[in-house]
């Protein structure tokens, strides 16, 4: 049973029970180089699952393969190559804010700049008054933003952030997504599972809604919402520093095909547009690293009651 | 395949010196040092009310009657105030399943495999307890030639130690095999206090078999004959060939099983 070639996670099969009930029931997921998102209410098996992909939680049935290596006996060969948010972090109350992304630093990496770690808690969003300061001063959504520090600490290939967004308010909900942003254009593969839809949107290029231990529904993003019908796309500019404008990358779209964008309006920083051939019209906007397609903003969060609406989310 | 042993090396040194520097100065560390220090004040004040400085003592009487026979039989055998084994649970109990309780654990494991965690902590303890056997052995060693202008022979010291060290690292061993496979704190310290406690009631039900300590008193009576310039004639042979096998292979058989039996576990936080 080897891994398909062009995953970073595949999981086959992948059962967890406690007690005879099926907390995980028989998923099956392929994860490739992306921003994918694991959604689904409370409960639903997402942290289960991450433990799982993490070699922490020993599956009762069923296999996944991360980076390519077996979970259940490979996965110590790549673990410096993985970075994880648990949904509740911890810290050593003694030891200060530097001190841990110190000491992740040291365990991943043979050697490290002082300014590796301030570069990580400035990127983070830590206030420089706190880097020196113990842990146990941290307001809940700083140790949040330190959590995040140390997973990305090291230059990890892939990312899990198990509700990275829980216990931070709507302001820096928006900062922290940009800042995930960025990690994601370094090449970073991210999983982030949440219950919180709306900011994830920014994000998610793949997705997975998962309720009561089993896979509802995968697959990419837009190709989901092409599927059910939901029409309403932007083009986002994300380089300022473009050396072509919304304009004239709207002309250049309509030169290749005029059916691509359908009623496009041109605004400051987005094209609104409809599109019935988003997948086509995405593939021409990937060759543009300074824009990105995505489906009109709230439509992660009506395709999530989509799903809910036809009972397959409770 | 260097630079791989190299650097597990590193991560071990990495760790230990976090355990060191998490341990140093808290409140348990002065707790264990002024446990470690009891039976020698104990010890001292006993002596210092008839001790004679102008007398100058047999070193048998050093060997035999003040350390092997006081210093040591209380602290080997002392059920009733196991005050030296009360340090190895001190150190131990929590040594894993706090990592659980304060949900430090995963920020750990997730980055570093089960096996590593748990073999620098192994490293970590023992270090712990040489260095807490070595000042009390250090300080002993102090107090004797202050108090009789006198030292302690070799053959008792280093007898003393190995016997006191490996009687402390199976409370450290037991305390850790609870606290990592059952990651509560609160059952690695009582299971195995209470057990230390009940060594008295295995010895009265003749399940002395059953008691750590007894095969702890076989040795010690053993070797204080082998020391002593008495002949000796080993009794029972088997029976002190299995207290041999016991005393000393029980902790390293605890070590193997939690090391291999953590694997095992799941860890959620």
């Amino acid at each position: 049973m080897a891994p398909a070639t062009d995953s970073v996670v595949e999981i086959k099969n992948l059962t967890k029970k406690y007690e005879n009930k099926k907390v995980v029931d028989n998923i099956n997921l392929i994860i490739k180089d992306s921003c994918f998102s694991l959604l689904g209410p409370n409960g639903a098996g997402k942290s289960t699952t991450f433990l799982m992909l993490l070699g922490l939680v020993r599956p009762t049935s069923g296999n996944a393969f991360v980076l390519k290596k077996d979970i259940k006996n490979g996965i110590d060969n790549v673990r410096a190559r993985i970075g994880f948010l648990p949904e509740n972090v911890g810290f050593y109350s003694k030891l200060t804010a530097r001190q841990h992304i110190e000491l992740i630093l040291k365990i991943r990496k043979e050697s490290h700049s002082k300014n590796e770690v301030e570069t990580l808690l400035n990127w983070c969003g830590i206030k420089q008054d706190y880097w020196d300061k113990n842990v146990k001063t941290f307001s809940r959504g700083m140790a949040q933003r330190l959590g995040l520090a140390q997973a990305f600490a090291g230059n990890p290939k892939i990312v899990f952030l198990d509700e990275p967004l829980s216990n931070i308010d709507a302001l820096g909900r928006d900062d922290l997504i940009n800042k995930i942003r960025l990690k994601r254009q370094q090449g970073i593969t991210i999983i982030i599972s949440s219950h919180i839809i709306l900011e994830l949107e920014q994000l998610t290029e793949e997705l997975a809604f998962i309720d009561k231990g089993k896979i509802v529904k995968y697959g990419n993003y837009i190709h989901l919402t092409n599927l059910v019908g939901f029409n309403e796309y932007e083009i986002n500019l994300i380089n300022q520093k473009s050396k072509i404008s919304l304009g004239e990358l709207k002309e250049i779209v309509e030169s290749k095909d005029n059916t691509l964008m359908i009623a496009p309006k041109v605004l400051d920083e987005k094209i609104i547009f409809n599109s019935q051939k988003p997948e086509k019209l995405n593939q021409i906007i990937e060759e543009f690293h300074d824009f990105s397609l995505r489906p009109i903003s709230g439509t992660l969060t009506r395709l999530y009651k989509h799903f809910l609406a036809q009972g397959e989310i409770s | 395949m260097i630079r791989r042993k190299n650097s597990l090396l590193q991560i071990d040194i990495t760790l230990n010196k976090f355990y060191f520097r998490k341990s140093f100065f808290s409140i348990r560390t002065i707790l264990c040092l002024i446990l470690l220090f009891f039976p020698l004040f104990n010890l001292i004040l006993s002596y210092n009310t008839y001790i004679n400085p102008l007398v100058e003592y047999h070193q048998n009487f050093i060997n035999n009657a003040y350390f092997w026979g006081d210093f040591m039989e209380n602290n080997l055998n002392n059920i009733f105030l196991p005050i030296l084994p009360l340090i190895s649970l001190l150190i131990t109990a929590d040594s894993v399943s706090g990592e659980f309780s304060n949900r430090t654990a995963i920020v750990l494991y997730t980055n570093l495999s089960r096996k590593t965690i748990i073999r620098a902590k192994i490293e970590f303890l023992v270090m712990s307890l040489v260095i807490y056997v070595s000042l009390l052995w250090i300080s002993l060693i102090i107090a004797t030639s202050i108090l009789f202008h006198a030292v302690i022979s070799f053959s008792f010291l280093i007898t003393g130690y190995i016997l006191v060290f490996a009687h402390l690292l199976f409370y450290v061993a037991f305390s850790f095999l609870l606290s990592s496979l059952t990651q509560n704190t609160f059952i690695a310290f009582l299971v195995p206090f209470f057990y230390i406690s009940f060594s008295g009631i295995f010895i009265t039900l003749d399940m002395e078999l059953l008691s750590y300590n007894y095969y702890g008193d076989t040795l010690f009576s053993f070797f204080g004959d082998i020391l002593s310039p008495n002949n000796y004639i080993i009794n029972d042979f088997p029976l002190l060939l299995f207290s041999f096998i016991i005393y000393f292979g029980l902790p390293i058989i605890l070590f193997i099983v939690t090391y291999y039996e953590f694997k095992r576990i799941d860890i959620r936080v």
